[in-house]
């Protein structure tokens, strides 16, 4: 067998295999094809329901029941709460950077000490975002949710104690893992995942070059707005991706849900 | 124009030309794939193909007949059929608003 075609689920293979490995048979492909194969076997674990009927489809804006949805508004209000939280992140760092300079024997440096009550608030509403994600991801999310909670912890300690960078790390960790396996599960849009992860990887490189002592990559840029810039959209993810809620609750007599509880999926 | 192929992102395009290429009588995957790179002068990678086509299964937009050896033809089913006349008719209405808008215009 193609050692690419093993890539694909075993469901999927067993349907579409031996087409698959005879059309390869009688054609070669260069890299590119190669490349669409891989493509392919993403897309095909990303999609068990095209070979599976019983899979659930992840795009689908399946009926839930009351229950469910109850949880959903509850996740949704926490999602709300983390947009806010995001304004605050902002706050935090202007409050920081216009604090009052202090001169002692280490030199002289700006007193942010004003800002912590932000920094902590921001960090709460984020971490109150993630406990909307463990509500709101299906369980077959599951490093999802392990991401989710990890940074859910990291996230207030590290607001505690912003010089320990490992509280920042494994929060930031945590959201990579979250995003990459809501998107893998079909829970996040590739936008979303995305909009998650390219801030925070870039970001995180941006600031830490220069604490490295190595020479910034972008010259004359403060790490700090480096900092506060490239992480701001998490709050935006997460909150965001919390508040599209079902527009209908399966067994329910009077069919769809009242206008003004939900927002268009 | 393109509405009703939304639901398949990518493969929207593989699946209108997958859709031409079985109109003239069900193929197989490897007969589909020269067919289309015949008629659009581009490849339709493998993984691409089997996509759509795997797609196109569940919206019952074709159908899988017997096998042949290892190859399944497949052939369009009466939604399909539909949903091609469809997506050809848009295209053929926007051609001739293109092309009258376009007039006699020369650069």
């Amino acid at each position: 067998m193609n050692a690419l075609v093993r890539l694909y689920p075993r469901a999927w293979r067993a349907r579409y295999g031996d087409e698959l490995e005879d059309l390869l048979a009688d054609r070669s492909f260069g890299m590119v094809g190669q490349l669409d194969l891989i493509r392919g076997a993403l897309d095909a674990h990303r999609h068990p329901e095209l070979v599976d009927p019983s899979a659930p489809d992840p795009s689908a804006t399946a009926p839930v029941s009351r229950q469910r949805f109850e949880d959903l508004r509850v996740a949704r209000r926490l999602g709300i709460g983390t947009l806010v939280g995001g304004i605050a992140w902002i706050v935090a760092w202007i409050v920081a950077a216009n604090g009052p300079v202090v001169v002692d024997g280490h030199g002289s440096y700006r007193d942010g000490a004003a800002a912590m009550p932000f920094l902590f608030g921001s960090m709460i509403l984020l971490s109150a975002g993630l406990v909307g994600q463990l509500i709101r991801l299906p369980g077959r999310a599951f490093v999802a949710r392990i991401g989710s909670f990890a940074a859910l912890l990291a996230a207030p300690l590290w607001s505690l104690a912003p010089w320990v960078p490992w509280f920042g790390l494994v929060l930031l960790a945590g959201l990579v893992l979250l995003a990459i396996s809501a998107w893998w599960r079909g829970a996040w849009s590739a936008t979303a995942s995305v909009a998650m992860i390219a801030p925070t990887v870039s970001g995180l490189v941006l600031a830490v070059v220069p604490l490295m002592g190595l020479p910034p990559v972008v010259p004359g840029l403060d790490p700090m707005v480096v900092v506060v810039l490239s992480f701001a959209p998490l709050w935006l993810v997460v909150g965001g991706t919390l508040l599209a809620l079902p527009t209908v609750i399966e067994q329910d007599p009077m069919g769809e849900v009242p206008s003004g509880q939900f927002t268009a999926v | 124009m393109n509405q009703g192929m939304t639901e398949f992102g990518r493969f929207a395009e593989p699946t209108l030309y997958i859709l031409v290429s079985l109109s003239d009588g069900p193929k197989h995957g490897y007969a589909i794939m020269t067919d289309v790179e015949a008629v659009t002068g581009a490849p339709l990678g493998p993984g691409t193909l089997y996509g759509a086509l795997a797609r196109m299964e569940r919206r019952g937009l074709i159908e899988a007949l017997e096998p042949e050896d290892r190859r399944r033809p497949y052939k369009l089913t009466a939604l399909g059929v539909t949903t091609l006349r469809t997506q050809l008719e848009g295209l053929s209405g926007f051609t001739r608003l293109g092309l009258s808008r376009l007039g006699g215009t020369t650069i």
